[in-house]
């Protein structure tokens, strides 16, 4: 058996919106091919093919994506689709990891991909069938996180304004990312007057409908580029429905991935510089800088207001030198401003995160997290810059 | 909902119908999916009942706040195409 780390050859992310002009195929395509491309590899190097997509067969009568994605090559590789709602972009990262540990593969391909647009009426309906249908009848996604983020407000007192801020914040870092949807800002005020989802989310609380793939090639062999590897990584679940479950101010399923994930690559939450987190909605990013241990249960909030999980030229002039203790959050925008296509939300964080490693002398150990319907799954991985 | 479904689902309401129970956590949804488009906006909600919890929609036109005492009615759940049975199911109602 092999043993990590494992090392990320290469990434790509295409542009993620509204896509018209764009299928499907064309966008699995462009970023399965750009990343070996930016591995600086030959496309036979591709042992075996990892698809995160959560339902092509109902946005687009499209099944068997495995299939699909490995005829984009001559030799046809092993493909595999992996499918955890919201989360089968992580999962299929991590099956990615497990195949490449077990000896069985030495590179492989993993790409995320969702084309959500074609059917916007149809949208809500698709994505509730993340929940438990049985249990969860006439539930929404926003509607499930709107019983989290008002039991959180009613333990912690927490105020409608960290929400606000939070995608205030998203909104502002993704102005320098090319391929986020949004790539304007909003203001706090702007998020309060906006329409009402499901009581206390707003529109401007949630993430976007978005089309959009993302790849990375995974190895254990190290690149040729910059040295960005894959150090710790865990997957975590819960009950489908939010009944059931112990506590609706946490996802048990995040915090026992991140364990497991702070465990393999010997780092302690104070260790993480940046983390791309699961802002499906804007009390997502709260309950995951709780669960991911950044800061204590109830005090999220306040680290918010006080925008010290917001890059420094973002931030109010008062706060612009504040030394915080924090990660950076949310860099490319996340789900909020980035774009949210669910299948690739997984994958495109991994290759956010490994370009930001490559490239910005300022972090060398950063965290993803991606989370599958109202936090059922959650996988965590860590990636670090220069380890060999 | 699907007539197996609808036959599946029906077994469960003799057990729960006219039990009481309080409130747990509620929201109201504005944005429906299509099937409920014509309950909206309605409560969905997190309810205790005989130490059991379960989400069930509220009957229409009521807000629900933690710590309300409700009781399971028998109420239409979703919109049906006239060759569907009339989907209904559990709701909670405020007593």
């Amino acid at each position: 058996m092999s043993h990590l780390p494992i090392f990320v050859q290469g990434t790509h992310i295409t542009q993620f919106g509204e896509l018209w002009d764009r299928s499907l195929e064309d966008l699995a395509k462009e970023a399965a091919l750009g990343a070996v491309a930016d591995a600086v590899i030959q496309p036979s190097t591709i042992e075996a093919i990892f698809v995160g997509n959560m339902a092509a067969g109902q946005f687009e009568g499209q099944q068997h994506l495995g299939a699909l994605v490995s005829s984009f090559f001559s030799h046809l590789p092993p493909s595999t689709r992996v499918e955890a709602a919201c989360a089968s972009g992580g999962l299929a990262v991590l099956q990615a990891e497990m195949a490449l540990l077990s000896g069985m593969y030495q590179t492989v391909l993993v790409v995320g991909v969702e084309k959500m647009t074609d059917d916007t009426n149809g949208v809500t309906t698709i994505l509730s069938s993340a929940a438990d249908a049985a249990r969860e009848y006439g539930s929404t996604f926003p509607g499930l996180y709107a019983l989290l983020a008002k039991e959180h407000m009613h333990k912690y007192q927490t105020p409608r304004r960290a929400l606000s801020m939070i995608a205030a914040k998203n909104h502002s870092h993704a102005l320098a990312n090319q391929q986020a949807q949004f790539r304007r800002t909003i203001t706090p005020d702007q998020v309060e007057k906006s329409m009402l989802v499901a009581d206390p989310l707003r529109i401007l609380d949630c993430s976007p409908i978005t089309d959009g793939a993302a790849a990375v090639v995974l190895s254990v062999k190290p690149s040729r580029k910059q040295l960005v590897a894959l150090t710790g990584f865990g997957q975590g679940q819960e009950t489908l429905d939010l009944a059931r479950r112990s506590s609706l101010t946490s996802l048990q399923s995040t915090v026992d991935a991140a364990k497991k994930a702070y465990a393999m690559a010997n780092k302690k939450p104070t260790d993480i510089q940046v983390a791309e987190v699961h802002d499906c909605f804007t009390i997502a990013e709260l309950f995951a800088m709780e669960d991911l241990g950044f800061c204590k249960r109830g005090t999220a909030a306040t680290a918010v207001l006080k925008e010290e999980t917001t890059l420094s030229q973002y931030r109010q002039s008062s706060q612009k030198k504040l030394k915080s203790s924090l990660p950076i959050i949310n860099h490319s925008g996340g789900l909020k401003a980035c774009g949210h296509p669910v299948g690739a939300t997984g994958v495109k964080q991994v290759a956010y995160m490994t370009r930001l490693l490559r490239e910005n002398s300022d972090f060398s150990v950063g965290l993803t997290h991606n989370v599958g319907g109202s936090g059922a799954t959650a996988v965590v991985h860590i990636l670090e810059k220069g380890q060999s | 909902m699907k007539p197996a479904e609808y036959w599946r689902k029906k077994g469960n309401w003799s057990n729960l119908l006219f039990k009481t129970g309080t409130v747990v956590q509620s929201t109201q949804i504005f944005i429906p999916p299509t099937a409920q488009a014509l309950f909206s906006p309605y409560s969905f909600l997190i309810i205790s009942v005989e130490e059991k919890k379960m989400e069930v929609m509220g009957v229409p036109g009521v807000t629900f706040v933690k710590g309300d005492a409700v009781r399971l009615v028998l109420r239409r759940l979703a919109s049906n195409t006239p060759s569907q049975p009339i989907p209904y199911g559990l709701k909670a109602e405020k007593l």
